[in-house]
């Protein structure tokens, strides 16, 4: 099939386009997967004080102890009496982390990115969620293309971090991230930086 | 279909306990909430069973995994309900994913491998715009034939409809029968999505769809879960004093798209799976007292009482006209209010169309109580008929 004489542009989505090339005849008329749109029931609590008034909520079981990402009921007892406490200010560090260099459809456009899991408090869960090195994407970028060409994977878990919160939030996870506030491992990263030109 | 075991009576398994959570538009929660209100209620009413150590594998039935984008139904409905760590899938076949995880959970019970199992179905689908939802539902249809010449279920429904009316003469008032009988059992459960009754004015001068089928004509997109759990039957009266036994069960198959059939105005798959079920449980089809069938369409109820050989093929809408299928009827069908009141929230509706009968025959249908019920059966359709499930059930 010859891309050049269909006019693929608006009808097919960029992917496809290395379909189309194929012997078989395959068709992509348009993307199927829409926009994600789903309750977040008893929930909702968690991501109500995350965007409005940027404070991150455990629920705590008398018997079984605090859970973060909260559990409206607790998953050990199924007790519905869970007290949501203020977890903001805890302690924070890497338990372990990634850094992703491929991603699906609607975050490909932020590789390479940290992956974390966030030891806060005496949680006995851990929050999954995006880490950063730096405000700047562009340096973030370049800190972390360091680590991972130098393979230096391993030295991101253990760090201390700080929440951060969306100025505009979506009420979605990614109203909130955690910023690496290791001061002496992002200063002597950013002095192995190569200079730029310019 | 082959050689099937003739049971002669004998049951496969047992219902011990049923839970269903409130059909209808249920803004704000989210799929595993309402299974988890499902199982709850049947946790609680049956004081005897200790979840925790007595159940032993979930089947859960959910079509649209898309809905929410929430895939894995098994362990994230079984975390939920607090039943971690033991097996747990998810069945589909559309329509009638649910009535399928009834299938696997007979199956389950019957190899001897687990002797308590719970089954179920969610879904949650009202939170999309109906559009949406319609082109999703025709994922159960023929995708390089059917899905993109604009199918809808509606649609293809309505051309079975044309069919039976041409064929049997069949009317427009016959089908809107069926949902003023249904409206009107679903005004008396206090589940139902729609607990409201309508005239037979208004079902016929509601706004086309897809003719001859009218706002009326067609069940609704339906937020709600349902679940049950099945003993073996030896076990059943160590949990309950009033278990309902599975007696017969059939399943059947045909073509996925509407155009392949040798008939537009019957669904082979459901008339298999009713032979296959009567013959196992050793009935005839007189001897059912309550059915719940599957009325996705009013036509579809007409079609499955020739199906299941409640009246000869071509009479169905004569019997919905004599009221011969109300619940004083020769045999009530839908009591519950069937897909068309109760609401079709497509992963729940097999395993809700049991939770009714058991109801029924266990004298807990409250208003909608039939008299003297001792013989029920569900049919539950998936798709346009590719998947047929029927089971037949006993007071025990």
């Amino acid at each position: 099939m010859d891309t050049k004489k269909l006019n693929v542009k608006g009808i097919v989505p960029p992917e496809s386009k290395r379909l189309m090339g194929q012997k078989d005849l395959v068709v992509s008329i348009r993307d199927y997967t829409t926009y994600q749109f789903k309750a977040y029931g008893r929930n909702s609590r968690y991501f109500r004080a995350l965007a409005e008034k940027k404070k991150i909520y455990a629920t705590s079981c008398k018997e079984h102890g605090v859970f973060l990402p909260p559990r409206p009921t607790c998953p050990d007892c199924q007790s519905p009496n869970m007290e949501w406490i203020d977890y903001t200010n805890q302690p924070a560090h890497i338990k372990t982390s990634s850094i992703c260099a491929f991603a699906g459809r609607a975050f490909i456009d932020e590789v390479p990115f940290v992956l974390g899991f966030i030891q806060m408090g005496e949680a006995k869960t851990v929050m999954s969620s995006v880490v950063k090195l730096s405000e700047d994407p562009a340096e973030n970028t370049r800190m972390l293309s360091k680590l991972m060409k130098e393979r230096r994977y391993l030295e991101l878990n253990g760090l201390k971090v700080e929440p951060r919160f969306a100025e505009k939030p979506l009420y979605t996870v990614r109203d909130l991230w955690f910023q690496v506030a290791d001061k002496n491992f992002l200063d002597s990263l950013k002095e192995t930086l190569k200079p730029r030109k310019s | 279909m082959g050689d099937h075991t003739v049971m002669n009576g004998k049951p496969l398994a047992s219902i011990i306990s049923v839970g269903m959570s409130k059909f209808g538009k249920r803004d704000g929660v989210c799929a595993r909430e309402l299974f988890t209100e499902a199982a709850i209620e049947a946790f609680e009413s049956c004081p005897i069973l200790n979840p925790k150590k007595d159940v032993k594998a979930l089947f859960v039935g959910q079509m649209g995994e898309s809905f929410e984008h929430q895939g894995h139904t098994g362990p994230t409905v079984l975390d939920w309900v607090g039943l971690l760590p033991i097996p747990a899938m998810r069945t589909e076949s559309a329509c009638s994913s649910s009535a399928v995880a009834i299938r696997a959970g007979i199956f389950a019970v019957m190899s001897g491998l687990y002797d308590v199992v719970m089954v179920g179905g969610v879904e949650k689908m009202t939170h999309r715009t109906t559009p949406e939802v319609t082109e999703y539902l025709a994922m159960a249809c023929d995708y390089p034939f059917e899905q993109w010449q604009g199918v809808t279920f509606p649609g293809l429904f309505a051309m079975v409809a044309t069919a039976h009316m041409h064929k049997y003469g069949t009317t427009e008032k016959q089908m809107a029968l069926v949902a003023v009988k249904n409206h009107h059992n679903g005004a008396m459960n206090p589940k139902a999505h729609m607990q409201k009754e309508i005239t037979l004015e208004q079902a016929l001068s509601s706004r086309v769809v897809a003719w001859p089928l009218k706002l009326y004509d067609c069940s609704l997109i339906t937020d709600g879960a349902s679940c049950m759990i099945l003993t073996k039957p030896e076990l059943a009266k160590k949990f309950t004093d009033t278990p309902v036994h599975i007696i017969g069960s059939g399943q059947a198959s045909d073509t996925i798209g509407l155009y392949e059939r040798e008939v537009l105005t019957s669904l082979a798959a459901g008339r298999l799976a009713g032979e296959e079920a009567f013959k196992m449980a050793g009935i005839t089809p007189s001897d059912v007292d309550v059915a719940e069938v599957h009325d996705c369409f009013t036509i579809a109820e007409i079609v499955a009482y020739e199906d299941l050989g409640f009246c000869k093929p071509g009479e169905g809408g004569r019997l919905v006209e004599e009221g011969a299928t109300n619940i004083d009827g020769k045999v009530a069908v839908n009591t519950s209010g069937g897909l068309k009141a109760k609401g079709h929230p497509v992963g729940a509706t097999g395993v809700a169309q049991a939770c009714e009968v058991y109801l029924q025959l266990t004298e807990q249908a409250g208003r909608r109580q039939v008299k003297s019920a001792e013989i029920g059966l569900t049919h539950n359709i998936g798709g346009l008929g590719a998947t047929g499930v029927v089971n037949v059930y006993k007071r025990g």
